[in-house]
């Protein structure tokens, strides 16, 4: 036992002063985490985008309702004229809310406006048609038209959301004026305003998980899984340069030289998630929930990534190709797991594929413990884990003794 | 103390190792000499435990190794070939780590680590990493790490293998006190014929996994013949000289080399003077005696050189 | 200049020889590409990148009144969710394990009374944990609920008080009808820059993808293979260049036109390959290649400063890696810039990457004119330029 623990404490200590390693290790996913939080986490929750340029094309001519023939002009004079452009631009385009996101120019003529997008000057042209009111008025259907830039989907979506709230508002008028009358609308609106739904986000948790920390779980356990194949090639460079058998020709034992290996990967994936947990909890002040619980899971999934770091020993012969592809299952165990993408997106077949990489087990544990959900969620996660690493573990050992 | 009998390994369809069998008594020095590829590590692999004979017995101090393995790699000591330490490490910690894998701890690791870097003359740079050290000094701690148990039996796997000729002189000489001194019994294995011939007092010749020559150096070097080889450097040596050599008795044969007439004696004591009487008028340059030596003998018996 | 290619063929033969090196030049991306731009994205169709992402919801209805039943389906209608009836939160609770739906959209007992009363019924949205993809669910049930509350309203105001429940239905299901006869509704359209033929629709998932993971490679590549020549020093053939009669002038150049090469070759087997499988068009060649040529030269340029800055060529790969990586999250490879906050862009667009992918999407969308593109390949040259000329320095004076 005691041998068993000296070859996994050199395993640690040579890793420890292994630059590289460590750079790639540790100092790669702390940047990462770092970068991804700040960029994402101000997206996510719903942080200040920065304003961007949109033009406005108001062709709308000002209507006033139909009336019957015969209509006295003196009376034709007296009807109010409806100017839903301009309400547009005014009342919605330029309310607090919206200057702090768009900001708004108008053009009178559609195609200089388009040519602004074109020329990348404006992310897209809002054009409302000359009949606009008129139609709204009649009780036809009418639309606003948005020109926007391809390359540039995801705002030109939100300034479609912002219309949206404004065309809403105008169909539900047009829609009331139609079947209780026009004149009641005004009333209609007014009273409904204060009666509407409310609509309350709440979380399954009892915290909502931050993008931070969710990048800070899923990156940590990306970068775990490239120690175990870091680990892997270490091994195999001990064989390559004669220590490992050097270790077989004192009297310590095949299975005592194997288990000293194994929990050498253990105890360095381990450390490592115990630097990047402190380390994410110091710089970027991520919670990771109930520390017992975190560590519980980290410990069963350093066990799981040890296995994996010992069959890819077992199975690989040459330390190069296991150097090679500590980047590259690195990233797509983390991918196929829904750790940089998420997961119920994807379709079903991935989805089960999803469930057999152990990033998957190891990323739903951590977010269910950062929503504050209770330990009783734990059991299963490590129960899969634990036997992840046992198997694979298993098998690596297997291999590597008849080596 | 080392028994081997009947060894024989396969690797496939490939016999590496047939039939070898020799004997090292206690505080014996003995050589295992043979070309790349002979067999040697092969031969070494299995008596220190890591291959598994395929048929053939192994005794060590008395122990069956192949029964009990363990028992008999804790009186055994192993330079392998490969420089098997860990570069990031210190000399002082990579003995540390060997030491506990053949069982020492503590005070007595400590002491005995001191110990072996005193043979090795590397106390001073102890706490540097290997990975600064010269080739020669990485090949010194490398012995060292196979001293730490006190084993009764050292087997060394080529361990002058690329290094400067002080680092070598250095290593030759620890062996040789370890043996002379402390009577250690020492396996050597080598295609450095001088360091055989300097160290052993028995050898082995191994060729293409079958032992062809075992014995005293003595017994050995003699199966090339019991001629001794004396050269004679001369600026232009001619038929005509040769000629003239021949006459001399006890010569047994004169042939010429580029600036030199080889002649053979059976008898260095009794053919020297006439021979450089007859070569008085010859303008001799120099005079170099070879005793009959391995690589001669290697020469003889398989027609090739130990050397490629 | 023969020297120079020779050397550069050299670089060229070695690299390519290596399957490490194949599988981190293309199979790395392509897999990447296929995974991000393709596979979760369900095909990646122009169709369905337009439109958005859809969210799988659950809707728990306790009410099951008519008002409810209606809200029910008209979030069934809406083309960015699917729904799945869920009959009890403990349902629910096993649909957010089995991350089959990201959130549930709970509507309360006594919701249709409510609303008839002119109270304010809580419909709640439950996110799914760890989840934060209610902020894409949140704004579409949050016009969908008032816009029912609304009709349902009308519906009562237009029929006689102490109407039976039939009769307010009829008229819902006639302002329904009428809803549609008048309703405004927001159309977009996208503008193309000239009449060339070209991409249309959006940036695709696999076109942002393929554009992403192949600068990002291609710059990695690049980026490292600088610092060859601390291989080269380690192993004694760059001292024994230096004692061959030709000149450094020459040595130099024919590594800088492995480098270029290399990354140039790089790039164009990854352009025709996302073109073969992924159907990505990258737009007009001319263009193209002469941005693929800037990223190229920006990142060799600073693959050369760092080699002079660093030992071993270990610490140029580990460091490479990590840089290469951050700055394409930065600079937008790996997800849209636009999308981040105003200082994140501002230290993005300090990163080659998002000059380079600004490029590359002037080029793929609006028919890579060159006043479009003349911005980002000054920037990149200009990149290339320093740091090329500070790595430079570093060699001569060895």
């Amino acid at each position: 036992m005691r041998k068993v623990l000296i070859i996994a404490w050199c395993a640690l200590t040579r890793l420890a002063r292994d630059k590289k390693a460590l750079i790639i290790l540790l100092l790669m996913p702390m940047v990462l985490i770092g970068i991804l939080g700040a960029a994402i986490g101000n997206m996510m929750d719903g942080g200040g985008l920065q304003a961007f340029p949109v033009v406005v094309v108001n062709a709308d001519q000002p209507a006033k309702m139909a009336l019957p023939p015969g209509t006295p002009p003196e009376v034709a004079d007296k009807l109010p004229v409806t100017d839903l452009g301009k309400m547009f631009i005014n009342d919605i385009l330029g309310s607090q809310q919206v200057k702090e996101i768009l900001e708004v120019t108008t053009e009178t003529d559609l195609a200089a406006a388009k040519d602004l997008v074109t020329a990348g000057k404006a992310v897209c042209a809002l054009y409302v048609p000359p009949t606009f009111s008129a139609d709204v008025l009649g009780g036809k259907a009418s639309a606003v038209e948005i020109y926007g830039d391809p390359g540039d989907p995801t705002r030109t979506q939100l300034v479609a959301q912002i219309a949206r709230s404004f065309t809403e508002e105008v169909t539900t008028a047009s829609l009331a004026a139609q079947v209780i009358g026009p004149d009641q609308v005004q009333q209609f609106l007014h009273e409904t305003e204060e009666q509407l739904p409310n609509v309350t986000v709440t979380t399954a948790g009892t915290k909502r998980v931050k993008a931070i920390q969710y990048y800070s779980a899923a990156m940590a356990i990306m970068f775990m899984v490239m120690t175990a194949f870091s680990r892997a090639k270490d091994i195999l460079q001990e064989r390559h340069d004669g220590t490992l058998a050097r270790i077989l020709v004192s009297p310590t034992s095949k299975a005592q030289m194997i288990m000293g290996q194994i929990l050498g990967n253990m105890a360095i994936v381990l450390a490592q998630f115990g630097i990047l947990m402190i380390g994410t909890k110091l710089l970027y002040q991520v919670s990771w929930g109930n520390w017992a619980a975190s560590i519980t899971l980290g410990t069963a999934f350093a066990l799981a990534a040890a296995g994996i770091g010992t069959a890819a020993a077992g199975i690989f012969d040459d330390p190069r190709t296991a150097d090679a592809l500590t980047g590259v299952i690195g990233m797509i165990f983390a991918a196929l797991s829904g750790s940089m993408f998420p997961i119920y997106l994807f379709p079903e077949g991935l989805k089960l594929v999803a469930k057999f990489v152990p990033n998957y087990w190891a990323l739903q544990g951590f977010l269910d413990q950062m929503s504050g959900l209770g330990l009783s969620y734990l059991w299963l996660p490590v129960a899969i884990l634990g036997t992840i690493g046992l198997v694979t573990g298993g098998v690596g050992a297997w291999r590597l003794a008849s080596k | 103390m080392l028994q081997v009998k009947n060894l024989v390994k396969r690797f496939g369809d490939k016999e590496a190792v047939r039939n070898v069998s020799f004997t090292v008594e206690r505080g014996e020095s003995f050589g295992l000499l043979g070309p790349n590829g002979a067999g040697k590590s092969t031969t070494i692999s299995m008596i220190c435990g890591l291959l598994v004979p395929c048929e053939g017995e192994i005794t060590v101090a008395g122990i069956d190794a192949r029964k009990n393995t363990t028992t008999a790699k804790r009186v055994m000591g192993v330079v392998p070939q490969d420089i098997a330490l860990y570069p990031t490490l210190s000399a002082r910690e990579n003995l540390g780590f060997w030491g506990a894998m053949y069982g020492l701890s503590g005070k007595e690791l400590a002491v005995r680590v001191d110990e072996a870097l005193e043979i090795v003359s590397l106390k001073d740079r102890a706490k540097d990493r290997i990975d600064t050290y010269s080739g020669g000094m990485k090949r010194r701690i490398n012995i060292a790490a196979s001293l730490l148990h006190h084993p009764e039996l050292l087997i060394m796997d080529e361990p002058t293998v690329g290094i400067d000729p002080q680092s070598r002189n250095n290593i030759l000489e620890t062996v040789r006190t370890l043996n002379q001194e402390r009577k250690l019994t020492v396996v050597y294995t080598s295609h450095y014929m001088e360091e055989v011939e300097y160290l052993c007092n028995r050898v082995g010749i191994i060729d293409h996994g079958r032992l062809i020559a075992l014995g005293t150096l003595d017994e050995v070097r003699r199966l090339a013949g019991e001629d001794t080889t004396i050269r004679l450097k001369a600026a232009r040596p001619s038929e005509q000289m040769a000629a003239a050599l021949r006459t001399v008795p006890g010569v047994r044969t004169v042939r010429i080399e580029e600036g030199a007439l080889v002649v053979t004696v059976p008898s260095t004591a009794e053919t020297l003077a006439p021979l450089m009487v007859a070569a008085g008028s010859f303008k001799i340059q120099g005079v170099e005696i070879e005793e009959p030596n391995l690589e001669a003998v290697f020469l003889h018996l398989t027609g090739r050189a130990l050397r490629d | 200049m023969h020297k120079a290619l020779t050397i550069a063929l050299l670089q060229l033969k070695t690299t390519f020889k290596s399957k490490g090196s194949i599988v981190t030049m293309f199979a790395m991306p392509l897999l990447l590409t296929l995974i991000f731009g393709v596979l979760t994205q369900g095909g990646g169709t122009d169709q369905t990148a337009s439109k958005g992402a859809v969210f799988p919801v659950a809707v728990l209805d306790y009410d099951d009144s008519f008002a409810s039943r209606r809200l029910t389906e008209m979030l069934k209608a809406e083309e960015n969710l699917t729904v799945r009836i869920a009959a009890s939160e403990a349902e629910i609770n096993k649909l957010f394990a089995d991350v089959k739906v990201t959130a549930a959209v709970i509507i309360p007992q006594d919701f249709q009374k409510q609303i008839a009363a002119g109270e304010s019924p809580e419909v709640k949205l439950l996110s799914a944990p760890g989840g934060n993809d209610y902020q894409g669910v949140a704004p579409i049930v949050r016009w969908q609920v008032p816009r029912l509350a609304r009709d349902y309203q009308l519906a009562l105001r237009s029929v006689a008080d102490g109407s039976d429940s039939a009769a307010v239905e009829a008229a819902y299901a006639k302002i329904s009808a009428e809803r549609q006869k008048v309703s405004t509704t927001v159309v977009t359209h996208q503008v193309t820059r000239n009449a060339v033929k070209q991409q249309t629709g959006n940036l695709t998932a696999a076109s942002h993808a393929s554009v992403g993971f192949t600068v990002t490679f291609v710059m990695m590549q690049v980026f490292m293979m600088s610092g060859v020549i601390l291989i080269e020093r380690k192993q004694g053939t760059w001292g024994r260049l230096l004692t061959s009669p030709s000149s450094r002038v020459t040595i130099i150049s024919g590594y800088l036109m492995s480098f270029f090469l290399t990354g140039m070759v790089q790039f164009a087997i990854l352009v025709f390959a996302t073109r073969f499988f992924f159907h990505v068009n990258w737009g007009p060649l001319l263009p193209l290649f002469t941005m693929g040529a800037a990223t190229v030269l920006s990142a060799s340029g600073m693959g050369l400063f760092l080699a002079g800055l660093v030992k071993t060529f270990e610490q140029q790969i580990s460091i490479g890696i990590l840089f290469i990586n951050a700055t394409a999250m930065l600079g937008g490879a790996y997800w849209d810039i636009a999308m981040v906050g105003k200082t994140m862009q501002r230290i993005g667009y300090l990163t080659p990457q998002a000059w380079a992918i600004d490029g590359f999407k002037e080029i793929m969308l609006r028919g890579g004119s060159w006043d479009g593109i003349v911005l980002p390949l000054a920037v990149l040259l200009c990149i290339t330029l320093v740091f090329m000329t500070g790595g430079l320095l570093r060699v001569r004076y060895e």
